[in-house]
């Protein structure tokens, strides 16, 4: 059992540790609003101001879905953004991670399905890592973050089992 | 320049350095259900503005399922609930893989309905 | 549809208009503000303006089946509309000189969704087609039945950064609807909440337009006060964004004399350094090269677009619903209301900044004036079919409204006018001869909140 000092010390490293061990270097985020609040797309600002900083663990967010490793998607998908949304997970590269943000891009929050918002993103696009909250704290995120490294994990598992 | 480089110097550094901090004690953070508490009068099924809280009721039992997925921490069930059954923490990470997860169901029996002095 | 005076009174224009033929006269040419109205109202109600002068879509977008109307009482909220052949139609030119710029509607940074097309010569905007309305989201639909309690979390869930303006008008509303007068306790409290929301959006606005010239100092500073007080946000409510803490008839959260003390050192602290950030932007030449004289909004356009909040003010239009209609405590305590001349991105980051400084000042009179008592009353049973409305400045400007009552406690028609809908329409204008690098800044000087305005 650790003492809770050395667990604190240890979730501090974990991402950047992760990190290192999964992807060899750095994650490459893309964001799309297919819909939000803006809560959410704030918050997701937040983990690049100077207090969080994500940056100093090798995540960024980057201006094209080409460049990125990861899709942060917020909102509950419009009718109006589907195709939007479509274009960009197509146009992501491979395995095409998608992380869904807040409640509304979860389930549809509390705007439920209406003529104009289809009420959560995995009814478009499959979703791997779900970050709920209303908005979700910046570190709640930065958790989701680190889940969704484990993705990378099981496809080299699987490449490595098919050679077999 | 030189007054951006001292205002540089003397904000110092800023980061965080422990992540997953605990949220302060006011946070609305995951809402948790005591089921040896609930008299399943349906408050807070009813007040849920998300339709995050589902309450059924058999002849002998109460299930109460919670979805994370759909709660928008609002805090209004807490705030309807007579015996406290269901209240705020201030536990934040609740990200998860996998959205079945996300719904969380609890029983209470009807005998305990009964020590509360409600009946169904 | 309704208008107002600046003499503390509210005129309603009322029309009735005939089933059979649902067409009324259009007052757009006469009246550009009501542009988007009547536009709005052909979209969701299927009423048509007569001699409107641009018959395209706004609200809901070109593929969308012209004779399906989602506002009418007879279409069901989650009725799904076939996509039709767009009917979308955006500025055509003619001369070869002119390169037309898609941008959107997903945007380089993390930003709202909003489509934009420039006409330029060269780097200089000819001029700007905005399409918006990404982010509609069906949310007055959805309002419709909802219980009024219920009804209050959808109205804090339209921005994500004026949900707190957006909740206090919602409840304005609910309370003025119901003859309720909610504890002096509770009006100074969201006055509080409400200068302490509008602190935090300036004060970050300040460092994020530092971005549009890539001023880094400016930005980390910026974000770093922001996040401070957002922090102060989440000691005192339990909540970043303010989410929560009102409730129909009064406030859900309360200050105890520590909290009291808390927001007090912190906004001493804040100010000491945001004052410091301000000196350092506002001797930079490069910055004010950059924001002097960029994206003027004239006077003129102002008025006839009657635009609000910030950008109103910058360009000399003296408007404050605060001052000119108050609410909540604002009757209370002295402020002073900035306003600029030159209409241009410095002008409007000054009002900004000035406002920065009232908002510390109206704060440090409510924690001195802050009654004891009570914080919130009961609503009582509400009439069906009475409408209301409740306004509220958002960091934005006036965002307004307007609610009617439906059978046992439930909304039946609600209309949300937000402070980014009077001023988007503003935004082409102010663009129009500055060069395409200047856009982000200019549009970030007006910061305008996508989601407020599309519902």
């Amino acid at each position: 059992m650790k003492s809770g000092k050395e667990q604190t010390a240890d979730l501090r490293w974990a991402l950047q540790k992760r990190m290192k061990e999964v992807l060899g270097r750095s994650l490459h985020i893309r964001h799309v609003d297919s819909g939000s609040c803006n809560g959410c797309d704030f918050e997701m600002n937040t983990l690049t101001n100077p207090i969080y900083d994500i940056q100093r663990f090798g995540v960024d967010f980057v201006a094209s879905p080409r460049h990125a490793d990861m899709l942060m998607v917020t909102g509950g998908v419009t009718r109006h953004l589907e195709e939007a949304l479509i274009k960009t997970y197509n146009a992501a590269s491979e395995p095409k991670m998608v992380v869904a943000i807040g409640a509304c891009a979860c389930s549809g929050g509390i705007f439920g399905r209406t003529y104009a918002n289809y009420g959560g993103i995995d009814h478009i696009v499959p979703v791997y890592v779900y970050v709920p909250g209303c908005p979700p704290r910046p570190e709640a995120i930065i958790e989701g973050i680190l889940l969704a490294l484990d993705r990378y994990e099981e496809l080299s598992r699987n490449k490595g089992e098919n050679r077999h | 320049m030189f007054d951006l480089i001292r205002k540089i110097w003397r904000t110092k550094t800023v980061t965080k350095t422990e992540l997953f901090t605990e949220a302060p004690e006011r946070f609305r953070g995951k809402p948790v259900f005591t089921s040896s508490k609930c008299t399943g009068c349906e408050a807070c099924a009813t007040s849920c503005p998300a339709g995050a809280i589902t309450l059924q009721q058999n002849d002998d039992a109460i299930t109460l399922s919670l979805s994370y997925a759909h709660c928008i921490f609002c805090g209004i069930c807490a705030e309807v609930c007579e015996t406290n059954a269901i209240q705020l923490t201030n536990e934040y990470r609740l990200a998860t893989k996998n959205k079945n997860e996300l719904t969380v169901s609890q029983q209470a029996t009807l005998a305990k309905l009964l020590t509360t002095g409600k009946e169904v | 549809m309704f208008s107002f005076d600046r003499f503390r009174h509210f005129l309603t224009v009322k029309t009735l208009i005939n089933p059979l033929d649902p067409t009324f006269p259009s007052v757009a040419v006469q009246l550009p503000a009501a542009n988007w109205y009547e536009r709005e109202v052909k979209d969701l109600l299927g009423l048509r303006p007569q001699g409107h002068p641009d018959p395209r879509p706004l609200v809901l977008h070109g593929d969308w089946p012209e004779d399906l109307h989602p506002l009418r009482k007879d279409f069901p909220l989650d009725q799904h509309a076939p996509r039709v052949q767009s009917r979308e139609a955006f500025m055509r030119y003619d001369s070869e000189d002119v390169t037309e710029i898609p941008v959107g509607p997903i945007h380089a940074g993390i930003i709202e969704p909003g489509h934009f097309r420039f006409g330029a010569v060269g780097d200089t905007i000819l001029h700007l087609d905005a399409r918006l309305f990404f982010t509609h989201r069906g949310l007055e639909k959805a309002s419709e039945g909802m219980p009024v309690q219920k009804a209050l979390f959808l109205a804090e869930r339209i921005c994500g950064v004026c949900a707190l303006s957006h909740s206090i008008a919602f409840a304005q509303a609910i309370e003025r609807a119901g003859n309720v007068t909610i504890p002096p306790r509770a009006d100074y409290l969201r006055t509080l909440f409400l200068e302490l929301e509008r602190l935090y959006n300036h004060i970050g606005d300040v460092g994020n337009i530092c971005a549009g010239f890539g001023f880094a100092v400016g930005i980390s500073q910026g974000a770093r006060l922001k996040e401070e007080l957002q922090q102060l946000n989440e000691r005192i409510t339990g909540h970043r964004y303010l989410r929560g803490v009102v409730s129909l008839g009064g406030m859900r959260a309360d200050v105890t004399e520590q909290e009291r003390e808390d927001i007090y050192q912190t906004l001493q602290y804040v100010k000491k350094e945001f004052k410091e950030l301000v000196d350092l932007l506002l001797t930079h030449d490069i910055a004010i090269n950059r924001m002097a004289t960029t994206g003027i909004l004239r006077l003129e356009h102002a008025n006839d677009l009657e635009v609000v909040g910030v950008a109103a003010r910058a360009s000399g239009r003296s408007v404050d619903i605060r001052r000119d209609q108050p609410y909540a405590a604002y009757d209370r305590v002295h402020f002073h209301v900035p306003v600029y001349k030159e209409g241009d991105v410095l002008a409007r980051i000054r009002v900004r900044i000035d406002e920065v400084f009232e908002s510390f000042s109206i704060i440090k009179q409510l924690l001195q004036q802050l009654l004891d008592g009570d914080i919130r009353t009961n609503i009582p049973n509400l009439t069906p079919y009475r409408s209301a409305m409740g306004w509220c400045e958002s960091p934005r400007g006036e965002t307004v409204h307007w609610v009617m009552i439906g059978p046992n406690q439930t909304v039946y028609r609600y209309r949300v006018r937000s402070a980014t809908y009077s001023n988007w329409p503003a935004v082409p204008l102010a663009v129009k001869g500055n060069i395409v690098p200047d856009f982000p800044l200019i549009n970030k000087s007006f910061e305008l909140c996508y989601a407020c305005c599309d519902r």
